[in-house]
C-alpha cells in the first residue's frame, strides 16, 4: 500500500492504517530506535508508542514524506526514553564523537533546536551526497560507522577520517553562527 | 530549558531529529546495487573463518543478562546459508520495498527452505503469510520477523530467528527485573529467558521468549499472552 493510501485510512480514523503503517514501516522504526537505544525491552515499547504517535497525530499532520514522518518521531522517541527513562545509549561513541564538536554539558534553550536542525540542514545539504549520507546514517540513525561505510561503499577506514573531517567542519560551521564558542 | 548534562544528551544529537525530510529519505533509500539476500551474513563472516580455520563447529558465545548480571550463555554456531541471488528472487516473485524483501505469496518456511536452513517447527503452529520476510539491512541487528499460528493455545507466535556466521551482534543487552523476567531450562540443558512488558497497543502483556537453539538464536513474541502461555508454545515447539 503506498504512504498516500496509508495516510488516507488514518485520515478516516480506520485501524486498517495503523496495522498497513505497521507493516511497511515497523522495521524502520525498529532500525531507528536499535541505533539509539540498547535495551531489546526499550526498542518494543518505543515502536509501539512511535505507532501510536501517529496515529493521535494524522490528522490534523499531513506529512509530505512518511517514512521520514516516522523516523522523526522514533527517533525523538529513542531520545525521550534515554534521557527521562535511564535508558542506555546504544552508541556511547557516537554522543563522545559529537561532544568533539560540541560538548554535551552545554545547555540549550527547548525552543533554540529548531533553529540549530534548520542550519544541521542547510550544512548537510552543502555537503556531497556520500558525505551527507554518511553523516546521517552515523548521527540521525545512530548506524555504526562499519555499516554506515557499508551502506555508502566506502572502507571503514575511509568514513571514520570522513566523519572526522566532517565534525570538523561542522564545529566552524556552527560557531562561524555564533553557535557554541570555545 | 533542556539540561544536557544530566543525561549527556549531545545537542546537535538531538537536533538531528529535526533535519530535512529529504536528507532522511534520502539515507534510507537501499544502495540496490549492493544488496544482499542472505540472513545476517556479511562477507566478514567468511573472512574470519578463513583466518581462523573456523569450522561449523565454531560456536560463539553471548551472554543474557538480568539485572546486568549474566544469566546464561547464548550458543551461537557459524552455520551455512544459501545466498540468494536477484535473479532468483525475481524468479520467485518477492518484491523489494523500502524496507525489506517481502513477498504476498511466499510462506515462512519456503523462505527458510531457500535459504537452506530448518529453524524449529512443528505440526502444531500454522504460517501466516504477508510479511516483510527479509530485511535490506543485514549488518545490523534487525531480526526478521515471520508469523506463525500456534493451534494450541490459538495465538499468532512473532517468530524471529538469527542465523550468525559473522562476528556478535551485541545479543548481551540485559534486562531487569522491571520486565519479570525467567529463566527456565529446555531439554537439551540450554536456557531460555522468558520476560514481559505491558503494551499500550495490544492492551496488554506482550511475553517475549529469548534462547538459542541448534546454533540459531530465537526471539518468540506473542501479544496479550502470559509465561504459561509461551512455556505451551515452548512444549509445542518441542523444545520443553
Amino acid at each position: 500500500m503506498d504512504d498516500k493510501q496509508i495516510i488516507a485510512l488514518l485520515n478516516e480514523r480506520k485501524e486498517e492504517g495503523l496495522s498497513e503503517l505497521k507493516q511497511k514501516y515497523n522495521r524502520l522504526i525498529l532500525k531507528v530506535l536499535r541505533g539509539i537505544l540498547d535495551s531489546s525491552q526499550d526498542v518494543e515499547e518505543c515502536a509501539d508508542d512511535v505507532l501510536l504517535d501517529v496515529w493521535d497525530r494524522i490528522p490534523p499532520d499531513d506529512p509530505n514524506d512518511l517514512a521520514a514522518y516516522v523516523c522523526k518521531i522514533a527517533r525523538r522517541r529513542s531520545i525521550d526514553k534515554f534521557r527521562y527513562n535511564t535508558a542506555e545509549c546504544r552508541n556511547k561513541e557516537l554522543i563522545t564523537e559529537l561532544d568533539e564538536c560540541i560538548p554535551s554539558g552545554i545547555s540549550v534553550e527547548e525552543q533554540d533546536y529548531g533553529e540549530l536542525s534548520k542550519l544541521l540542514s542547510k550544512w548537510l545539504n552543502s555537503l556531497d551526497k556520500c558525505s551527507r549520507r554518511l553523516f546521517t546514517l552515523r548521527y540521525f540513525f545512530g548506524d555504526t560507522v562499519k555499516n554506515s561505510a557499508k551502506e555508502c561503499g566506502i572502507s571503514q577506514t575511509a568514513a571514520s577520517s570522513t566523519l572526522m573531517r566532517l565534525r570538523q567542519k561542522l564545529k566552524i560551521f556552527l560557531t562561524e553562527r555564533g553557535y557554541f564558542n570555545d | 530549558m533542556i539540561n544536557n548534562s544530566e543525561n549527556k544528551i549531545n545537542p546537535i544529537f538531538t537536533a538531528m531529529s529535526g533535519i530535512d525530510d529529504n536528507i532522511i529519505s534520502e539515507s534510507v533509500k537501499p544502495r540496490k546495487n549492493r544488496v544482499k539476500l542472505t540472513i545476517m551474513i556479511s562477507a566478514a563472516a567468511a573472512a574470519l573463518a578463513l583466518v581462523t580455520g573456523a569450522s561449523a563447529n565454531w560456536f560463539m558465545k553471548d551472554k543474557i543478562l538480568v539485572d546486568e548480571k549474566p544469566a546464561f550463555e547464548l550458543n551461537l554456531k557459524v552455520t551455512d546459508v544459501n545466498e540468494i541471488s536477484d535473479e532468483e528472487l525475481n524468479r520467485w516473485g518477492a518484491v523489494l520495498g523500502d524496507n525489506g524483501i517481502w513477498s504476498k505469496t511466499a510462506l515462512p518456511g519456503e523462505v527458510f527452505g531457500k535459504f537452506g536452513v530448518s529453524p524449529l517447527m512443528t505440526d502444531k503452529f500454522e504460517e501466516q503469510q504477508s510479511e516483510i520476510l527479509i530485511d535490506i539491512d543485514e549488518s545490523s541487528l534487525q531480526l526478521k520477523t515471520c508469523k506463525f499460528l500456534n493451534t494450541s493455545t490459538g495465538k499468532i507466535i512473532n517468530y524471529s530467528v538469527l542465523i550468525q556466521t559473522d562476528e556478535k551482534f551485541g545479543l548481551t543487552s540485559g534486562i531487569n527485573s522491571e520486565y519479570s523476567p525467567e529463566v527456565i531450562t529446555l531439554n537439551n540443558g540450554e536456557k531460555a529467558l522468558l520476560y514481559k512488558f505491558y503494551s499500550k497497543l495490544s492492551g496488554g502483556d506482550n511475553v517475549l521468549a529469548r534462547f538459542t537453539n541448534g546454533g540459531m538464536y530465537y526471539e518468540l513474541k506473542v501479544d496479550n499472552s502470559s509465561f504459561d502461555e509461551m512455556k505451551q508454545i515452548l512444549a509445542d515447539l518441542g523444545i520443553l
